[in-house]
């Protein structure tokens, strides 16, 4: 009660501050956004008629070098910033288009946090699971605490800002809260489609070098349970990472992983104090 | 004992504020050859781009609820299950399951009836398999589908019969056929929601998203203006916000595959052309155009000739090649759930389509029904591996298979249509 309460009081000042600052920086970017189209229609004499239609506006607009940053830079205001972006568009390496080069943002803040005044009891995530016959539900509120505790988890790993994380998952809510608590902290998380074989993981292992590996005990298809920690194992052997990284491990009931290395794997149900795990899914 | 032992309760963590050009992720497309390539996305463009597509693409705003059938493996997953729908407040669904089998194939409208989405995204594989199921449609009139408005897909183009058969499922709702990569984090082409919903043409990806300009280069590298020419597709650079990086690692591969061929544009690696109206038709992948006698065809539009067929549900084309015309076409279909059907009737009923859809100059002399064809798990039919085998070629078959049972069938099949020296599977070495 009390972290939420902190938090609500925390980000209710923010979220006010915000509207007004969208508010100002909306109506000041829309406005010179439009008279630069004005300008353009004179020059290029677009016809009138093309321009009636919403979608050739915007195509227009996010076509014309004049006109560009100013339409991605208004489009930019649905997002909270940090410190708003000033370089809209640099024209550099490598690919020659990157954009909001000098903005500072937080995904996983976009995602979750600046949800909670408004949406906190709403729900963020349904799981609907065929396969196991589960289905459970999520509130932002509930998908914030979730997250929060992951980044917090892999936090206490050495994960920081720009470390790779892999994610070895089927499709259960951790992988999800991975996802989001790797956006959290700026890690770059890469998600490996759960039944990829040893070998394939192990060659973007090697080639993404992450920290940290999060995985489940297996994966459901159809009816066939597939051994997710078993082909871990052999692809940190044939990447040789074994002793190089951390290994955190979801538990399922329908197979419970026993080859549990000491020091490099951590069951998440244990770390996060889960009891009754095995009655998720 | 060991279960109920508490080591530690973990602390929360903070938001870490990144830079705009930050990597938020990696994610590696399969290549069954060379090394993975791990395309890198940024994260103020794609918090921008994702924002301004939920809502003018799709139309999901706050409390609203979107279902992506994808995998979070895949880059749909992650833009559509997780982070746009997130972003804008609304509800996502995460499905652990399959569009039939899992128990039947009114899953995914059962799971519309009990949330009441408003939006699916899916591939149109799944569809097709659908499709297979459930030809008349009698899973959909189970359940009250009225808060759905919109289907929405990708992977690979909607064929016409598929187009067909959902849009007279689904009246009501706008079936957009989306068409992007990986690569590109936004969606290249669609129609659209809020901005402007055009009428949607069947086969065609509707028009290209504001920020990217897609041209289609001809030979000699010279952009075709006029309508219907088929070309390779390009995207003038600058990219739009959420368009990849660059290949983790691996700046000199990225410029090499993407930016040289053309310079001053993206190189999307599909065939294509553009209508009179400006609405994109995405064929097929470059390699997927075959050679007969000179003439320049694309597989995909055979193979949609194909599905016209009533009773095939899926189709691949792929070139053998041939002594006199350079490559012929070879067709593998998959035919409706408990069909019977007379081999050479219906080969001869599947030529006749092809000459008439596609002409004489097609020459489709074989025709292999099989069971199921080779996909990868997202949906893409595995072309390179039917092309290989039945040219006495070895082959790697792609780790994303999704079974790999229907290999020695379909090997089996090509030996008795004359193909006696099938390619075989290279068998990773360890």
């Amino acid at each position: 009660m009390k972290i939420i309460f902190n938090f609500l009081s925390r980000h209710l000042a923010f979220y006010f501050y915000s509207i007004v600052c969208n508010t100002l920086l909306t109506v000041y970017i829309f406005r010179s956004s439009q008279i630069k189209l004005i300008k353009i229609n004179k020059k290029t004499h677009i016809k009138v008629k093309s321009m009636s239609n919403p979608y050739e506006i915007q195509y227009q607009q996010a076509l014309d070098p004049n006109t560009r940053e100013a339409f991605w830079s208004k489009h930019a205001e649905k997002v909270d910033w940090y410190r708003k972006p000033t370089q809209i568009l640099t024209e550099a390496p490598p690919n020659n288009s990157l954009w909001f080069k000098d903005g500072l943002l937080n995904m996983c803040y976009n995602c979750i946090d600046r949800h909670l005044v408004d949406c906190g009891s709403s729900l963020a995530l349904i799981y609907e699971s065929p396969v196991t016959k589960r289905s459970k539900v999520y509130t932002y509120t509930e998908l914030y605490y979730h997250v929060s505790k992951f980044a917090g988890l892999m936090k206490s790993y050495g994960v920081g800002k720009g470390d790779r994380v892999i994610l070895y998952m089927p499709m259960i809510p951790e992988a999800v809260f991975a996802m989001l608590a790797c956006a959290r902290l700026g890690a770059i998380h890469s998600v490996v489609f759960g039944g990829f074989a040893a070998k394939e993981l192990s060659g973007r292992i090697k080639d993404a070098e992450p920290k940290l590996i999060v995985s489940a005990s297996c994966g459901l298809e159809l009816t066939k349970i597939i051994d997710y920690k078993g082909m871990l194992d052999e692809a940190l052997v044939l990447s040789g990472y074994s002793d190089k990284l951390k290994v955190i491990l979801v538990q399922r009931p329908m197979k419970i992983a026993t080859n549990i290395v000491a020091g490099r794997d951590f069951e998440y149900h244990k770390v996060t104090s889960q009891i009754f795990y095995l009655f998720n899914y | 004992m060991q279960f109920f032992k508490v080591i530690q309760d973990a602390p929360t963590a903070d938001c870490e504020p990144v830079e705009g050009t930050h990597p938020l992720y990696i994610l590696y497309t399969s290549g069954t050859t060379a090394a993975p390539k791990g395309i890198v996305r940024d994260t103020g463009g794609t918090a921008v781009a994702l924002t301004w597509s939920m809502h003018h693409m799709f139309d999901i705003q706050k409390k609203d609820k979107y279902f992506s059938t994808s995998d979070i493996g895949w880059v749909v997953g992650h833009s559509f299950i997780v982070y746009g729908p997130l972003l804008q407040g609304a509800t996502t669904v995460l499905f652990e399951g399959k569009p039939v089998g899992t128990p039947n194939p009114g899953i995914i409208w059962s799971i519309v009836e009990k949330y009441k989405i408003k939006g699916i995204y899916t591939a149109p594989t799944a569809l097709r398999v659908l499709r297979k199921e459930d030809p008349n449609g009698d899973w959909f009139k189970k359940y009250d589908l009225s808060s759905l408005k919109h289907v929405a897909m990708a992977g690979e183009r909607l064929d016409i019969p598929t187009y067909n058969w959902i849009s007279s499922q689904l009246p009501k709702c706008l079936i957009n056929d989306t068409y992007w990569q990986t690569e590109s984090g936004l969606i290249i082409c669609c129609n659209y929601l809020q901005l402007h919903t055009f009428k949607p043409k069947a086969g065609s990806c509707t028009k290209p998203v504001p920020g990217f300009n897609v041209k289609v280069m001809g030979e000699n590298n010279k952009l075709i203006a006029e309508p219907y020419k088929l070309g390779k597709l390009v995207v003038k650079l600058p990219t739009p916000p959420s368009f990849m990086l660059t290949l983790w690692g691996h700046d000199e591969a990225f410029r090499d595959k993407y930016l040289k061929e053309f310079p001053g544009y993206y190189a999307a690696g599909d065939a294509g052309y553009f209508d009179e109206d400006g609405f994109l038709y995405v064929m097929s992948r470059i390699d997927d155009i075959i050679n007969t006698a000179g003439h320049r065809l694309s597989t995909s539009a055979m193979e949609e000739a194909l599905l016209t067929h009533p009773d095939i549900v899926d189709a691949a084309v792929v070139p053998a090649n041939d002594e006199i015309k350079g490559e012929i076409p070879v067709a593998f279909v998959v035919l409706k759930t408990g069909k019977s059907f007379d081999q050479k009737l219906l080969e001869k009923a599947l030529v006749d389509v092809i000459r008439k859809e596609i002409g004489a100059v097609a020459s489709l002399k074989t025709v292999m029904i099989v069971s199921k064809l080779p996909k990868t798990r997202s949906g893409k039919i595995l072309r390179a591996v039917l092309r290989k085998m039945i040219n006495g070629v070895d082959y790697t078959v792609s780790p994303t298979i999704e079974d790999l049972s229907v290999i020695p069938e379909i090997e089996k099949i090509a030996r008795l249509h004359g193909f006696t020296k099938p390619g075989k599977p290279i068998t990773a070495k360890l």
